[in-house]
């Protein structure tokens, strides 16, 4: 299992290089480059010149490559091309806000997705698998932003149980528990408006693989043995229909990461999402540059992540 | 009283094809201590009368239309289903035809021994495993120790069958009807387990219910046979007068079809002609279309079983009187 791990770890290398080799040339591909946003008709031609010399942009492609490359590895992801800050400062400082709420919109995902998976599952074709049945379909196919800017409506503006957007008042003088009270007020919106997608799938995912599960004739074999209809789904039929529902544990994370953009916009949340869409409007390429490269990574465990999760609950896959 | 008394079971099957009759009306009593064989081609019926009295029908398409499956003294197809789940796996139980599939791939074998165990015999997890072991030393795995530890996919289908019987016996069953036990294995185990059955059978005056396409197994264990044809039982008789004296025409082509040694056929030559659609029954006897006997009569009316005597029944219309 260790020497598996280093070897996906080692195997992890390449991809790094190549995801640089994407984030920089597509970078460069895009339209107006990263001055386009500074110039006007008025600007001098001496001026951009020097603007250009300083940032390096008139030397050859590959050159900018390679000292962009030469940086990135002793950590340096350079300076935003907009207020000059470091840009690796700029995303850790979001880290955290964006961690909260995937991590938490992920969890909640499964938690909650699994088991209504089951019960669907259990209940097949009954009146309450129906209604999840028709919840999933709607969780999957509404944008989220119309989600969010629905709940925002509802909940925010009218029945005012939840702040419109950001993560915590200035004001707010508490600590502690109250602290975090007041946090999570915040949190509960944009980390269901996330989810729910996720959760749509893991319960599509989940009660599929139920039903399938149940089908087994293993499954026969313990209801013969005289186990409780209850230990046999819950013992017998949910690990086995679990090992599925791992697959989109790994492949979803990605699809959070970039839900965050959408759904931190919308929310005013202070993570690395919205520090995207403001480096968008901003063309601020090294801060676009430095989030796609960490993203990336981030997100590269995730399917580690699922292969361990596999071997733990399958004896039939060893590394 | 006997142990088991069949009464006039119907299990049909509802289905988009129409309704599949897959055991249509059958009655048998099998008392303690005794064996009763089943035999018949694929899809006659076997399985289905096996899982209904277990009650493991899937009763998503399936149901029970009618009679009584009396064991004990009481109708299986009445009890709640709390006090069937305190029957299952302990005075009843059932070795499943397919060994391959039958083990929970995630657990161990001797957690799925041992689960049984601790259910029926109020056995703790550490007497459980240490019976489980013993368990499998008795259906003769080598080194139960070591198996005991390991999951289904590290045993070959004929240990995995062993470990099917293993669980099936920990019990202590009053009855045990056993699938088609040994056609995963090679024929000196197949020997060992149906000895192995034997003898518990002696030790526990266990009945047995043995269902095989193997009529050598049947000649072997069976006191009594039951033949089974498209969800009827067309001949019913105490074994030795059935291999000597068979009725039925259907009976008599079975026999004939047992394999030569030269042939080494495992399952029986299939006699000619298709069994009938379990959609598209005919209306008079079953057998009709496959038999060289038949004459217009038959393919009318249903025919019902004639008692001929010596504890024989037959279904056919040349010995009705
Ligand atoms: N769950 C089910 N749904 C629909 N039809 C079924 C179901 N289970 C069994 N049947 C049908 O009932 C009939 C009898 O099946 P059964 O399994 O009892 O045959 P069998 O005699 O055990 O055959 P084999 O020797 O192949 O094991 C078959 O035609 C089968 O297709
Ligand atoms: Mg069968």
């Amino acid at each position: 299992m260790g020497k598996y791990i280093r070897k996906r770890l080692l195997q992890a290398i390449p991809v790094v290089f190549g995801i640089t080799l994407l984030t920089f040339f597509i970078m460069k591909l895009a339209p107006g480059g990263p001055l386009g946003g500074m110039i006007s008709p008025r600007s001098s031609s001496e001026a951009l010149q020097r603007a250009q010399e300083k940032l390096g942009l008139n030397q050859p492609i590959i050159v900018q490559y390679w000292n962009w490359l030469k940086e990135l590895v002793q950590g340096n992801f350079g300076y935003s091309t907009f207020n000059g800050q470091n840009v690796l400062e700029m995303i850790l400082e979001r880290l955290p806000a964006t961690l909260l709420l995937t991590v938490t919109s992920f969890v909640f995902s499964f938690v909650v997705g699994v088991p209504l998976g089951v019960y669907s599952a259990t209940h097949k074709y009954s009146k309450g698998d129906y209604g999840l049945t028709v919840f999933s379909f709607i969780g999957i196919s509404i944008p989220s932003f119309f989600f969010g800017m629905g709940m925002i409506y509802i909940f925010a503006m009218k029945l005012k149980w939840f702040p419109t957007s950001g993560f915590g008042s200035a004001l707010f003088r508490g600590t502690g528990f109250q602290l975090f009270l007041h946090k999570l007020r915040y949190l509960v919106m944009p980390a269901l408006v996330m989810s729910l997608a996720n959760l749509s799938s893991v319960m599509r995912f989940a009660r599929s693989s139920m039903i399938e599960t149940l089908n087994q004739d293993y499954i026969r074999t313990a209801r013969a043995k005289g186990l409780a209809e209850r230990a046999v789904i819950y013992r017998h039929a949910l690990k086995n229909s679990l090992i599925p529902v791992i697959t989109i544990f790994g492949q979803s994370i990605p699809n959070l990461f970039g839900g965050a953009y959408i759904t931190e916009k919308v929310f005013g949340w202070p993570g690395m999402g919205l520090l995207g869409v403001d480096a968008i409007g901003n063309r601020d390429y090294q801060v676009l540059m430095g989030l796609t490269l960490f993203t990336a990574i981030l997100v590269l465990p995730g399917n580690l992540l699922a292969d361990i999760m596999y071997s733990a609950v399958d004896p039939r896959i060893r590394y | 009283m006997s142990l088991l008394e069949v009464r006039n079971l119907k299990t049909y099957f509802y289905t988009d094809a129409g309704v599949g009759k897959a055991v249509d009306d059958i009655s048998f009593t099998l008392d303690r201590g005794k064996t009763l064989g089943i035999v018949g081609e694929s899809g006659c019926g076997k399985s289905v009368t096996s899982l209904s009295i277990m009650r493991l029908v899937d009763t998503t398409v399936g149901r029970y239309e009618g009679g009584e499956i009396i064991f004990d003294g009481r109708d299986i197809l009445k009890l709640p289903e709390r006090e069937m789940q305190k029957l299952r796996g302990d005075k009843l139980s059932m070795i499943f035809q397919e060994p391959m599939t039958s083990l929970n791939p995630v657990f161990t074998v001797g957690y799925q021994i041992s689960e049984s165990l601790m259910l029926h015999k109020g056995m703790d997890k550490k007497q459980a495993w240490q019976r489980s072991i013993e368990l499998l030393e008795m259906v003769g795995i080598p080194e139960p120790a070591r198996r005991v530890d390991e999951y289904p996919h590290q045993l070959s289908g004929g240990m995995r069958q062993r470990v099917m019987i293993a669980m099936a016996l920990s019990g202590d069953p009053e009855l045990l009807i056993a699938d088609e036990p040994t056609t995963a294995l090679d024929v000196t185990i197949q020997a060992q387990i149906l000895a192995l059955l034997k003898s518990l059978q002696e030790q526990l005056n266990m009945a047995i219910i043995i269902i095989t396409h193997d009529l050598g197994v049947i000649a072997e264990m069976a006191d009594e046979v039951a033949v089974m044809y498209a969800g009827d039982i067309v001949e019913m008789a105490p074994t030795r007068e059935l291999f000597s004296d068979p009725k039925h025409p259907y009976t008599i082509g079975l026999m004939n079809s047992i394999p030569d040694i030269e042939e080494n056929a495992e399952r029986l030559r299939t006699l000619e002609g298709l069994v009938p659609s379990l959609y598209d029954m005919p209306a008079g006897c079953r057998f009709a279309p496959r038999c060289q006997f038949a004459c217009e009569q038959c393919s009318k009316s249903r025919i019902g079983l004639t008692a001929l005597g010596g504890g024989r029944q037959v279904r056919c219309r040349r010995f009705e009187q």
